[in-house]
């Protein structure tokens, strides 16, 4: 065992029973909107130790501005959070100096992008920039950095690893890249993986490769993972739990099959009446009429409102808060649900 | 059940055919200022047919050379090699004006309503514009044609005077469409048209795509990468892998018996949104290879399960499985006696899809109420 692994052997020891990661009723803002407007509201997430949290939406449901204030990474002074907490493991990130995070991040919690391009730097080599890290966070040499940063690369499957450290990012394929970063982001055994759009630019084919890496390398390390997407599929793929947001709002959240078998918000049934499938044709898809607010146009009342067929006078007065439903940790914000007894109700 | 319900079964083997394609051939590149001289060969002898108002898909990854092959039967890039009649017509002998006058009945809609419509011009003008060129309506008539063309895609007519910047994604594709559908093509081709839409808009163009397509009678080339959507939409699909169709077939045989090993890792690649479905994907290893240089013999050998000494020195020809299904593979009886794929049949959860009908039948209620939302 070499210095980096006994390092990293001796942080894993944290306790199951805390999340790794715990937002709760975070609020978010833009400078440039309107007083009132947060384009994340009251957002509450938790992942535990080796699981994966999918947080799944449309474009500017804050799915991202969300994974990018856990990161400390928001920017400034466009956007700041005006409410809420974000702990990880016990720590409250938001208190944190912006040293203390750099300290943090690339080590403990790390972040992937759906375009490695813009994460890599590239006028280094992909061993330099993994080395880097390792260096950086683990006070070790460069030799040990190098050879972490080769062994990383075999872990991500990068075939030849030991001459791909010397390779720069355009000489390697969309794929290939995806790994470098993924080798970049765990090379200090992170205990959090945010992963934003990871597999959206790849092909199929490409995205399956990847998607089964993730899933190998979060078995073999205990890494906590939060993955965000808008691809109904690959949550349903690795997700354990599942958090669906609408703008800016998490409007369902519970166990993956329980969000698959048993949608229950009107805007999750319209995700899922959207999709095609791969089996016979099942009729005409159900799709959401309309499109996503803008946030100048975000409601204080049930945003979804302006876009749902079994909207009442209480959606467009009064916020449905996310309440339980019967046993476990199903919650869904909507007064309506279940839609299938509104019918027989007097509206 | 809706009108779209009805067309999609598979269509009658005895339809004309539309379009036809024969050997096409298109080349990029061979730049020698930096020293290089592989060109690209983006397709590389393809022939396709489509049938008068069938939709045909194309399916395959990036590089594939999907829309580059879309392109040239279109004629909007000139192929090096082969053939293309529509209607009978060849399109290859035609001059540029006869081929302007043919551009009436051939349309294209792109993946990117950002790029593809003019930002100075208003939506007006941009329908406008085909409706005039190809004589459709003159003078004062042309504004009731544009008015119409907007209430076909479900926008009202006072959207005739914005401008793109001051639509959504989801709206700017409806304009894209209506100004494709203004000059009544009889052949519409879709370069990924909805990919770069969010779900729930996809969902939208593509039941208005084939509501048109019903109602309009025309004949839809649907060119895109997402398995589901062309599962969903399309009759017969053609699997393309590095400038070449590998497989080819009606969409229900192709999803459920794919032949080509290629199909079969493509279909086993695609997520499915069900957690019960989950499974471990019998993963396709590596990256496809470069265009530029193309394996020999098949060129799918490099990656498949299946390769053999054969599969890298002889290149497979298509051969017909039955009527209207062809294969180029040189082992697919051999592969498909050992039932290398069985597909996952997977249906949604009983409450998932009653909560579906609920959901679908709210919207229909609600919509003819007049409560209906602007897309």
């Amino acid at each position: 065992m070499g210095v980096v692994e006994r390092q990293v052997a001796d942080r894993r020891d944290v306790s199951a029973t805390v999340p790794v990661l715990d937002v709760s009723d975070l609020a978010i803002r833009f400078a440039a909107h309107p007083p009132g407007i947060h384009v994340a509201d009251g957002v509450s997430l938790s992942v535990g130790p080796g699981k994966t949290l999918c947080v799944v939406g449309e474009s500017g449901c804050g799915k991202s501005i969300v994974s990018l204030a856990v990161m400390g990474l928001l920017p400034k002074p466009a956007a700041t959070v005006t409410a809420g907490a974000v702990r990880f493991e016990g720590r409250d990130l938001l208190a944190l100096s912006e040293h203390a995070l750099a300290d943090l991040r690339g080590d403990r919690m790390a972040m992937i992008f759906q375009e490695p391009m813009t994460a890599l730097n590239p006028a280094f080599t992909i061993g330099d920039q993994i080395a880097e890290s390792v260096v950086r966070h683990r006070n070790c040499s460069q030799a040990q950095g190098r050879a972490r940063a080769r062994d990383m690369l075999e872990r991500v499957r990068i075939p030849a690893a030991a001459t791909r450290l010397d390779a720069y990012p355009h000489e390697m394929s969309g794929g290939m890249r995806q790994r470098a970063m993924i080798a970049m982001a765990l090379a200090n055994d992170p205990t959090l993986l945010i992963a934003d759009e990871p597999t959206t630019a790849l092909d199929v084919t490409i995205q399956a490769q990847i998607l089964a890496l993730i899933r190998q390398l979060q078995t073999e390390s205990g890494t906590a993972v939060v993955l965000v997407t808008h691809d109904l599929g690959v949550v349903a793929e690795v997700a354990d739990e599942v958090a669906v947001m609408y703008a800016g709002r998490v409007v369902e959240r519970g166990p993956v099959a329980d969000i698959f078998d048993d949608p229950q918000h009107p805007y999750t049934i319209g995700l899922l009446g959207s999709m095609p499938g791969l089996g016979k044709r099942l009729g005409r898809l159900a799709a959401i009429p309309g499109s996503v607010p803008p946030p100048e146009a975000f409601s204080s009342a049930c945003r979804f409102a302006s876009r749902c067929p079994f909207v009442t006078a209480r959606c467009t007065s009064e916020r449905p808060p996310l309440r339980a439903l019967g046993v476990g940790n199903h919650r869904v914000a909507c007064f309506e649900a279940p839609v299938e007894t509104i019918s027989g109700r007097v509206r | 059940m809706t009108k779209a319900d009805t067309a999609p079964e598979q269509s009658p083997p005895l339809r004309p055919h539309i379009l036809e394609a024969e050997g096409i051939v298109k080349q990029f590149g061979s730049s020698r200022l930096f020293g290089r001289s592989d060109p690209v060969r983006a397709v590389d002898g393809v022939s396709l047919q489509v049938r008068k108002g069938e939709r045909l898909a194309i399916v395959g990854e990036s590089g594939c050379g999907k829309s580059t092959l879309g392109r040239c039967l279109l004629r909007l890039i000139e192929a090096d090699a082969g053939s293309v009649r529509f209607e009978g017509v060849d399109l290859m002998a035609l001059d540029d004006k006869a081929m302007r006058q043919r551009r009436k009945a051939l349309q294209i809609v792109f993946q990117d309503p950002y790029a593809s419509l003019n930002p100075r011009h208003t939506v007006a003008t941009l329908i406008g514009e085909p409706i005039r060129f190809h004589g459709i309506a003159k003078g004062r008539d042309v504004a009731d044609h544009v008015a119409r063309m907007l209430g076909l895609v479900g926008l009202p007519a006072a959207y005739a005077s914005r401008y793109p910047h001051e639509f959504s994604g989801g709206q700017r594709q409806r304009i894209a469409i209506a100004r494709a559908l203004a000059s009544g093509p009889r052949l519409l081709v879709g370069d990924e048209p909805v990919s770069a839409l969010d779900v729930s808009i996809q969902a939208q163009i593509i039941n208005l795509l084939e509501d048109l397509g019903s109602e309009l009678g025309f004949t839809l080339v649907l060119i895109a990468h997402n398995l589901a959507v062309i599962r969903h939409v399309s009759e017969r699909v053609a699997v393309m892998y590095l400038g070449e169709i590998v497989e080819f077939a009606p969409a229900d045989a192709l999803f459920e018996t794919p032949l080509h090993p290629y199909t079969q890792a493509l279909i086993a690649s695609a997520p499915i949104a069900d957690p019960a479905a989950r499974r471990q994907h019998a993963l396709l290893e590596g990256d496809p290879p470069s265009p530029s240089r193309p394996p020999s013999g098949c060129r799918f050998h490099t990656r498949c399960a299946h390769a053999r000494a054969r599969c890298s020195s002889e290149r497979p020809v298509s051969e017909t499985v039955e009527e209207g299904r062809s294969v180029s593979c040189h082992f697919w009886r051999e592969i498909a006696a050992a039932g290398a794929s069985a597909p996952l049949a997977f249906t949604p959860s009983i409450q998932r899809q009653q909560r579906i009908a609920v959901f679908a039948d709210a919207l229909r209620q609600s919509s003819s109420q007049g409560g209906s939302i602007t897309p």
